[in-house]
């Protein structure tokens, strides 16, 4: 995570290289819009993923064609379901609704939840995340949307009693028809409780923030780290990218004392290319256990 | 005598079949008033499901939009309920009215 043009791709993409060379399965993923890691990479990267090295893919994933897929299930399964004419009312909504608020995050949280399903062989997935604004959004959807989903749950059981009611002085207790509706709310709320568990369980999900050390970078750090904190969502560590050589970071900064951090040299040549990036590890001495443990 | 007899027992049967008819319609009633607030109710709640389920479709705050969109399959009846809840929209009283049965 971090603010726009920080080297969040470049720094999920050193990421990858170093745990390939690990012989771990990693997957790299850019969720941000303004996809950068095939330019990083210098390889064609698209919205299936591709083998770039031994044990290392990436993708880009569209998230305009995430959302347009949605919105073509939810009308074909109303055309399926619905007389002719409601139907067709409806259906003209759904020309802007890809505009919607909340689409945007919802479509990285399918992204999500496609990856690590469809891919359950793989050792790690990288996410390059989208800038702050929208990234906290991701985490926050889950616990927004289980919030939404208790409420109408309860409301639907009320709406399931009555009927029960009705029906046993009605029809002498003969069982009214299987709510589909409440079986949809339970369904959507185990799906967005296990995603919220994945956030939560910092055995399986490392948040890292990389920032270009200078004042705003910080407040905007101790933003994340507290909407995060919210959301019980731990900050793994922090990575000063770009760091010159003498720079340090003020006492005052107390972000740097509640959450570990290290840092990425500044480079004077582009870090594009495997050789760019392969020779960068490689005078910086980068190891993984500069990010993480590995098991 | 047996003639006689079999003209009292039809006399009974037809008290009987007359009372059964009389109970079973006394008892139809009495249903149909002891659910029919239950069911406005159900009505009402339905409606109230639907505007926080669909709301953005009438202009009103709703969840956000992936859960309207993944239940709107489902809700058919809610729709159509809060498209004929416009048409008493502009009447609400003689709507109630009508299910409290006050004239």
């Amino acid at each position: 995570m971090g603010k726009g043009g920080t080297g969040k791709s470049t720094v999920s993409a050193l990421l990858g290289l170093l745990l390939a060379d690990k012989a771990k399965k990693v997957m790299v993923i850019s969720l941000d819009a303004a996809h950068n890691l095939s330019d990083i990479y210098q390889k064609r990267l698209g919205h299936k993923p591709r083998e770039l090295r031994p044990c290392l893919y990436a993708t880009e994933i569209d998230q305009e064609k995430m959302i347009q897929t949605y919105l073509k299930d939810v009308q074909t399964s109303l055309k399926q379901r619905y007389s002719y004419l409601t139907a067709f009312n409806i259906e003209n909504y759904f020309d802007i609704l890809k505009y919607s608020p909340g689409l945007e995050e919802y479509a990285l949280i399918l992204a999500f939840t496609n990856i690590i399903e469809k891919f359950p062989n793989f050792d790690y997935f990288i996410f390059d995340m989208p800038p702050t604004a929208l990234s906290l959004k991701f985490f926050n959807l889950p616990f927004l949307s289980c919030k939404w989903i208790e409420h109408l749950e309860k409301l639907r059981c009320e709406i399931n009693k009555k009927k029960e009611i009705i029906s046993r002085v009605r029809f002498a207790g003969k069982e009214y028809e299987k709510d589909k509706i409440l079986s949809k709310i339970r369904e959507l709320k185990k799906l967005y409780q296990n995603v919220g568990k994945i956030f939560q369980d910092s055995s399986r999900t490392s948040v890292y923030t990389v920032i270009n050390y200078d004042s705003l970078a910080v407040s905007e750090t101790e933003r994340i780290f507290n909407e995060l904190k919210k959301i019980n969502i731990s900050m793994k560590k922090i990575i000063w990218n770009r760091k010159r050589i003498g720079e340090v970071f003020s006492e005052t900064d107390n972000i740097f004392h509640s959450v570990p951090f290290f840092s990425l040299p500044f480079s004077d040549n582009q870090l594009t290319g495997f050789n760019e990036l392969d020779n960068y590890i490689r005078i910086c001495d980068l190891k993984i256990s500069d990010f993480l443990k590995l098991p | 005598m047996n003639s006689g007899k079999k003209k009292f027992y039809d006399i009974i049967e037809k008290l009987k079949q007359g009372f059964l008819s009389l109970w079973e319609t006394a008892d139809q009633v009495a249903r149909e008033k002891a659910v029919g607030v239950i069911e406005a109710e159900l009505g009402e709640l339905e409606n109230i499901f639907g505007i926080l389920v669909q709301g953005a479709f009438i202009g009103i705050l709703s969840p956000p939009m992936q859960i309207s969109l993944d239940l709107l399959p489902l809700m058919e009846k809610q729709v159509m309920i809060m498209i004929e809840k416009i048409d008493t929209a502009n009447e609400p009283l003689s709507h109630l009215f009508s299910v409290f049965d006050i004239s």
